[in-house]
């Protein structure tokens, strides 16, 4: 459709094209800019509230819109009209809506084939001579809509939030994860678990187990299931000194947590 | 939504998460605070440097009340060479800090040792030695193990396991 307003400016709405008769300029509004002036010539000079221009311009095509990308191709639009030449052809009525000015006249055309147009194009009629020097104004080259819905501003702050929760998760995680990493558990074969406080190397395995064996048998202690037995040694720097070893025995209740401990700490101790 | 308000409430958000980081971190460290009390039986083997049997059979009541007043009480019986001697003693604990997460430090402000206790202090003073390094402050981490576990630890090694209560 072509629209012939105030028979100084043509606007198709074809390839949202904007001429100026007088002058033959072009200009290409971005196809927001082009749904949004559509609806308002279809308008008859009807008030158009903001939320149904942002359902027809933006909603309908899966974008989102918002009253500050309606004022800026609302502006868009105006300077582009006044650039050729028609002032206030777009009033605003605030908190009611929009409206075209009734007074300037619109007039409706069919716009031709776009094969016919591209064929002209190829073969460089004068008539359409004026789409190849098409000027794309600065605002119009502006990003074509941003999505700024409520959920979608929110993506910063829930970004920040979610990246917090991580940190803190992680920190917990590694946290659980080192005091963890320090120790081994053993299943020795009377049953009971073992838990080696500093943890062990594969190599130290067999020499600790008799060890802990050898401490529990000494003090009359069973190694059965239901039993923890938490051990660890603490090696002196001197050789004929064997350090400090410690041996917890707990007994365990059918829920696997500790009701009670004997402890049996030596100096010194090493296998006979 | 302006520009102005979406770091509003940015910064509130950040603010509320760190509260919160802080309450559970809080709460989480709660569960080791005092008043602490704990209780276990020890056996402590030191004969085998001395080449003398030097063993201490003994319960053991830990007791943080507060950072200010405190105790540990040792009650059992002290083998020392052929002679057997019964151990009563409290240690008692005061102007204590938290120096670390899991590290107490009290001031002894004096062992008080009962009617019926006949180890000689000499004796006892061993076992001291491997309870603190520095007889005028008790030094102890408190490291959770299980649901109401905790292992306790000297300046020289893990001391013993104990359950509270």
């Amino acid at each position: 459709m072509i629209y012939i307003i105030d028979d100084q400016i043509t606007y198709n709405s074809d390839d949202c094209t904007l001429s100026h008769i007088p002058t033959q300029e072009s200009l290409s509004l971005s196809i927001s800019s082009g749904r949004l002036f559509e609806q308002l010539l279809n308008s008859e000079g009807e008030i158009l509230a903001r939320d149904t221009l942002l359902t027809e311009v933006w909603d309908r095509y899966g974008l989102r819109g918002s009253n500050s990308n309606l004022n800026q191709y609302l502006s868009i639009l105006r300077r582009a009209l006044a650039a050729y030449g028609c002032q206030n052809l777009i009033i605003t009525l605030p908190k009611i809506g929009i409206r075209l000015n009734t007074e300037i006249k619109i007039v409706r055309e069919a716009a031709p084939a776009v094969s016919d147009r591209a064929v002209h194009q190829i073969a460089g009629s004068e008539t359409d001579a004026p789409l190849s020097e098409v000027i794309t104004p600065a605002p119009s080259s502006a990003p074509e809509v941003k999505p700024t819905r409520v959920t979608h501003r929110l993506r910063f702050p829930l970004m920040i939030l979610a990246m917090l929760l991580a940190a803190f998760s992680l920190y917990l995680l590694v946290h659980a994860a080192q005091k963890k990493s320090e120790q081994t558990t053993l299943q020795l074969k009377g049953g009971c678990e073992a838990v080696l406080l500093k943890g062990l190397d594969v190599i130290e395995r067999q020499s600790i187990e008799s060890q802990i064996m050898e401490i529990l048998k000494e003090n009359n202690q069973s190694c059965i299931a239901g039993r923890r037995i938490y051990f660890d040694n603490n090696t002196a720097f001197t050789p004929t000194n064997y350090g400090r070893t410690i041996l917890s025995a707990c007994n365990l209740d059918e829920r696997g947590r500790i009701i009670s401990c004997d402890n049996f700490y030596y100096l010194d101790w090493r296998m006979n | 939504m302006k520009r102005s308000a979406i770091l509003m409430l940015t910064a509130t958000l950040a603010i509320l998460l760190l509260l919160l980081f802080a309450a559970i971190n809080f709460y989480r460290h709660q569960e080791t605070d005092l008043p602490f009390r704990c209780s276990a039986f020890s056996r402590y083997d030191l004969s085998r440097q001395e080449g003398k049997r030097v063993e201490f059979a003994v319960s053991q009541d830990l007791r943080f009340i507060d950072l200010n007043s405190g105790y540990l009480l040792l009650n059992g019986q002290v083998t020392f060479g052929d002679s057997v001697t019964t151990l009563n003693r409290r240690i008692a604990l005061s102007d204590g800090e938290k120096i670390e997460s899991d590290t107490y430090r009290y001031k002894i402000r004096k062992i008080i040792t009962s009617t019926n206790d006949t180890t000689p202090d000499a004796v006892f003073n061993q076992l001291l030695a491997e309870i603190t390094l520095d007889p005028t402050y008790l030094q102890l981490g408190v490291r959770q193990i299980d649901e109401q576990a905790y292992l306790i630890s000297g300046p020289l090694s893990y001391l013993l396991t104990c359950k509270r209560y």
